[in-house]
């Protein structure tokens, strides 16, 4: 098995000064830190920042982080989407609609006259003489 | 694939079942965990709360399509990282440091004003790395989450996270060098 050199041991000392490392790298590693005092002091620098980061004090949760979760968890949400059903139902409900709207306005609502009909109608009244019948030519 | 039995298995069943109920025993059990986390990665403590809130929300509206292939606390981990990493991008804000050493006032304890020294000359050590060295260190040195579970909360692999975090504990040493050379630790 090839021993690591400074540089590949390096690389691995972080891990292995957070109890990452295991297996032949491990090894490798342990094999070079035996003979080189500078990696060795190395790996005790990071072992001993990991301490000194550790000294400081852990941020406290404010006191209502769980209520406000779950007052917001149990609004109910905004309907973003319609349901499959209530959307096809809708699409019946105006298509009905606009089928009795169009049926009832021609029955209910008077057809207004052409202008020929109202001028017939004019002239009748005032016995204007009648338009020219072009039709049929 | 499947992990390894989760201690939260049992009560994410119920939680993922629709019971109120077991997701806030996940919540109350977590919450300290995720916003320290927040906290450390953006410096203000309304973004973290913020943030925090946002986690649990999301957590709650994916639970649903969560498939177990991690632990519920990398999971969790794994949504706070993406929401705080987008927010960082998107803002390019996390909250300046007063690196002001405080002077001792007269009433103080002496161990009190050290203390005080002390946290200042970390924090101010982890607010300089870059965000994502930042939140592999928290991740690790903080939250205890093995590489593995680094790895399942960055969505990163594990040499990109054993390099992260090469980098990120060298440029500490500097820093915290310095801090021991002006005596602050």
């Amino acid at each position: 098995m090839k021993t690591m050199n400074c540089e590949e041991t390096r690389s691995l000392l972080v891990a292995l000064a957070d109890g990452e490392l295991a297996g032949p790298d491990r090894r490798r590693i342990e094999e070079h830190l035996a003979k080189c005092p500078e990696c060795t002091e190395e790996l005790s620098a990071f072992a001993d920042d990991r301490k000194t980061l550790r000294t400081i004090p852990a941020p406290e949760a404010p006191p209502f982080l769980v209520t406000r979760v779950m007052v917001r968890i149990s609004a109910p949400a905004p309907r973003m989407w319609l349901s499959p059903a209530l959307a096809a139902s809708l699409v019946l409900v105006t298509a009905a609609g606009l089928w009795l709207g169009t049926a009832l306005g021609r029955t209910l609502i008077p057809r207004r006259p052409s202008e020929e009909e109202r001028y017939c109608a004019v002239a009748s009244a005032l016995s204007l003489p009648r338009l020219p019948d072009t039709g049929g030519e | 694939m499947r992990r390894n039995p989760d201690p939260d298995d049992a009560v994410v069943g119920r939680a993922r079942s629709g019971e109120p109920a077991a997701f806030e025993e996940l919540v109350r059990k977590y919450q300290a965990g995720v916003y320290g986390y927040l906290f450390r990665m953006c410096r203000n403590a309304a973004d973290a709360e913020d943030l925090a809130q946002e986690t649990f929300i999301r957590a709650w509206q994916a639970l649903p399509r969560f498939r177990q292939e991690s632990s519920f606390k990398t999971w969790l981990y794994r949504i706070a990282t993406n929401l705080c990493l987008n927010r960082l991008s998107r803002t390019r804000r996390t909250e300046p440091l007063d690196e002001t050493i405080p002077a001792r006032t007269a009433d103080e304890p002496q161990e009190a004003w050290q203390r005080k020294r002390r946290t200042l000359a970390v924090e101010s050590a982890l607010a300089a790395l870059p965000p994502d060295q930042r939140s592999a260190v928290i991740l690790s040195v903080y939250e205890d989450l093995s590489y593995a579970e680094i790895c399942a909360a960055m969505g990163k692999s594990i040499p990109s996270v054993t390099s992260l975090l090469y980098r990120a504990r060298n440029a500490l040493r500097q820093s915290l060098q310095t801090a021991r050379e002006k005596g602050l630790l």
